[in-house]
């Protein structure tokens, strides 16, 4: 195919990076010593714990069960103790209670296999999701149970394994080593939310996923190659690029019968309702320089960063370790945080790797207006929020914002746009006083959760 | 070496994303621009001499010393190695004859960054083009000094560049193509090769066809600059001068069509006065250009009208500085009316 589809306003080219862990296969990191779960790994509720300090859990027990319905399940990765339930900052910088298991030996064998899945019930189905606490793994982690049981019923099923953010290489992984665990993971999927098509969305510079899914994928789903552009693998963007339509404003893709799920999450589903086996591990990319042994790990959650980077050996001192890709990631203050359902990647870079940055005035080149994914005006956005002009900010649009970065990235004068405007979100939505000048370091990609 | 438990130490550089940047900062943009003007510099100094040097020199060095005083009084960073005042002072420079005393540029150049540039806030601020409106305000000025004769004053004999100058007694190709209005026909004309290289009397920057389209070229490479604006822009002034030509039935070759006159007439337009100069480096200029693409083809087709306005109907020869200011105060009213569809709004919202 020699027109390959993307989504139609702005993006970027990234220098992909891709190229130190795309072809390390997946490797299980080590069983933790000790892990801190945090209760809040999702949009919505915290989980509310369910064990004692003293208790003894097994691998895969619940130990947070979910809030109400925007919630979602946890379980203890390991078998072990309770040690502490305490309060911590999870790696997208939001105090979360969590609970502390400490390793006592022994392992669980998740070798039960549902041949007769078939057979199930589609809220049985979901109901088996619910249970093993299932998040959206993009990133964003929005609790699965609610996405795949629309209100309306939909026409599309989109699996989201674009990958657009360089470094990270597990869903291209995860297309090419689990691809039959994925069918069947997208199968399930199907026979829930029932949709007409079903495509997977993949950019062009996986090639060999896109071999080896246009063998498999017949049949169960159309593999679309799209242009490797950035962000490619955002839900919105997505949705225009292979089906040519947008989302409505203030709307989510079910209101135009769209459901777009990560390859991760396809991938855990299949877990959950074949195997059996809740949401207690993930795959994550380690890279980086200094990164002795970079690659694609299985890992459990809440195993701590120290431990991780211990295991794969850093080279000299780390000086800035980011959860996440570069673009949408988060910088961590401290290595002594847990992993979180989430998290799809641990960069590590070195003081050599940091980009230095240095502002100047803006100068109006315009780049920003042209990358911008959603067609929005950066750079007028963030001379109205300099001149604290806040209501005019919101008439232009900025809670359209996808926060993906591109206008930070290309910005000839540095300036952190995207920064003013997570922070002038915050803003208005709390409807606090606003200084230009002493912005705030916003390091939450996300705010729902805050207490009102 | 392996990094044990205690010595993993915790001091961590918080950031906010994005924690990658694209390799283009502003002084790489802005002395990238100085670097792309350099070719027709070089080729100026060869042609016109030492005096054309001097210029380049003093006004680039009064534009950068002018800029560390704003700095120093407004206790602002230092901006003068971020190389914006260096590109408004060559670009000054361009503008001028080679034979002006050497206060012209000295003024000049302190009215462009002092009046023009940081009294309206700086980099980014200023509403016009600083070399262009300081331009304009030496000309003002000082008519005489900048008048025809002072472009060209022979240092070597004419006969050796190749240029019969009885024929053409110093008039500039503008004054040239002046005529051509009034009088429906040219008697006189340099031939193209000369145009191109440069062998023609006019400000230091603008007469080097060639060694400019080097500069845009490398420009374009780095993605300085876009193609909207030039294109439109020449587009504009070729077609318009084309209809004109036939109009007035302009005849340069009597042994010629009146096609082909016509298009040897716009060619003409082309590749004489300011044209390409303008084009390519100074109505690009980021600061006074509109944001989106739809807006730079505006102001690309508005360059174009304006110039054959001026250069057919208007008094002066040349109109290319002139529209390039015009059209630079009509640019913040075409970014407010022309924005760019934001994504599920519009259309798909009432569905």
């Amino acid at each position: 195919m020699i027109f390959k589809k993307g989504f139609k306003k702005g993006g970027i080219h990234l220098p992909e990076h891709k190229e130190e862990t795309e072809n390390k296969p997946f490797v299980n990191g080590p069983i933790p010593k000790k892990v801190k779960i945090p209760l809040l790994q999702h949009i919505g509720k915290p989980a509310i714990p369910v064990v004692n300090i003293g208790d003894k859990v097994d691998e895969g027990q619940l130990i947070g069960k979910m809030d109400g319905e925007f919630s979602a399940n946890v379980h203890s990765p390991i078998m072990g103790n309770v040690t502490e339930i305490g309060e911590i900052y999870t790696p997208t910088g939001i105090k979360s209670k969590y609970i502390g298991i400490e390793f006592s030996g022994g392992i669980k064998n998740w070798n039960k296999i549902n041949t007769n899945w078939e057979k199930f019930k589609e809220n049985e189905i979901l109901e088996m999701i619910k249970n093993s606490g299932i998040v959206g793994l993009g990133g964003a982690a929005f609790p699965s149970h609610i996405k795949f049981n629309p209100p309306k019923p939909i026409h599309t099923l989109i699996i989201n394994g674009a990958e657009c953010e360089p470094y990270l290489t597990v869903d291209d992984r995860i297309m090419q080593e689990k691809v039959d665990s994925l069918i069947l993971g997208i199968e399930i999927l199907k026979k829930i939310l029932k949709p007409k098509n079903v495509y997977i969305g993949i950019e062009d510079n996986k090639v060999s996923a896109i071999e080896i899914l246009e063998k498999k994928m017949n049949g169960i789903a159309e593999v679309v190659t799209l242009k490797t552009k950035y962000p490619q693998g955002g839900e919105k963007q997505l949705i225009n690029a292979i089906l040519g339509i947008e989302v409505p404003r203030n709307k989510l893709p079910y209101d135009v019968g769209v459901v777009v799920t990560n390859v991760g999450t396809a991938y855990s589903v299949y877990e959950a309702v074949i195997k059996e086996k809740p949401l207690i591990e993930r795959f994550i990319t380690i890279a980086g320089q200094i990164v002795k042994w970079p690659g694609n790990y299985k890992l459990k959650i809440g195993t701590i960063i120290r431990d991780i980077l211990e295991d794969v050996r850093v080279l000299t001192l780390p000086k800035k370790v980011i959860i996440g890709g570069p673009m949408m990631g988060i910088a961590q203050y401290t290595i002594d945080t847990p992993i979180i359902k989430g998290s799809s990647g641990i960069l590590v870079f070195s003081e050599e790797e940091i980009e230095k940055k240095k502002e100047h005035l803006c100068i109006r080149c315009g780049r920003c207006l042209n990358v911008c994914p959603i067609g929005l005006f950066p750079s007028l956005m963030y001379s109205e929020i300099y001149s604290n002009n806040i209501d005019r900010v919101k008439e232009i649009g900025i809670f359209d914002c996808i926060e993906c970065g591109a206008c930070s990235y290309i910005c000839p004068s540095q300036i952190p746009l995207v920064t003013y405007f997570k922070s002038a979100k915050i803003n208005l939505k709390y409807e606090k006083s606003y200084y230009p000048n002493k912005i705030p370091v916003v390091r939450r990609w996300r705010y729902a959760n805050k207490e009102e | 070496m392996q990094i044990k438990k205690s010595n993993i130490q915790s001091k961590l550089i918080v950031e906010p994303a994005p924690h990658i940047n694209h390799r283009d900062s502003v002084p790489k943009i802005m002395w990238g621009v100085f670097i792309s003007l350099v070719p027709s510099a070089v080729w100026s100094v060869y042609f016109f001499g030492i005096p054309a040097l001097t210029i380049i020199l003093i006004s680039v060095i009064t534009c950068m010393i002018t800029e560390l005083i704003f700095n120093i009084l407004k206790k602002t960073p230092l901006t003068i190695w971020d190389g914006s005042a260096a590109v408004t002072g060559i670009l000054f420079a361009f503008t001028l004859p080679a034979y002006v005393p050497l206060y012209v540029p000295i003024i000049g150049s302190i009215f462009a960054i002092a009046v023009v540039k940081q009294l309206f806030g700086g980099l980014g601020y200023n509403i016009m083009n600083p070399a262009l409106a300081a331009r304009v305000f030496v000309m003002f000025s000082w008519p005489t000094l900048l008048t025809a004769n002072k472009y060209f004053l022979p240092t070597t004999s004419p006969e050796s560049l190749g240029i019969n100058f009885n024929i053409i007694s110093g008039a500039t190709p503008m004054h040239l193509l002046k005529e051509v209005v009034h009088t429906g026909k040219i008697d006189n004309y340099y031939d193209a090769w000369s145009l191109i290289l440069g062998k023609t009397p006019g400000a230091i920057g603008e007469v080097s066809v060639l060694f400019l389209t080097i500069g845009a070229l490398y420009l374009f490479k780095k993605k300085y600059i876009t193609y909207h604006i030039p294109l439109s822009f020449i587009l504009t002034v070729v077609i318009l001068t084309f209809i004109y030509g036939l109009a007035r039935g302009i005849s340069i070759n009597p042994e010629y069509s009146l096609l082909k006159n016509s298009l040897l007439y716009s060619y003409l337009h082309i590749i004489s006065g300011g044209l390409i100069l303008g084009a390519f480096f100074m109505s690009t200029d980021m600061v006074t250009t509109p944001l989106t693409k739809k807006g730079e083809l505006i102001v690309g087709v508005g360059l174009g009208i304006l110039t054959f306005i001026i250069r057919i109907f208007g008094s002066y020869p040349e109109g290319v500085m002139f529209s390039i200011l015009l059209m630079e105060l009509v640019v913040p009213l075409i970014d407010r009316s022309i924005k760019p569809k934001i994504y599920g709004w519009g259309k798909y919202e009432t569905k």
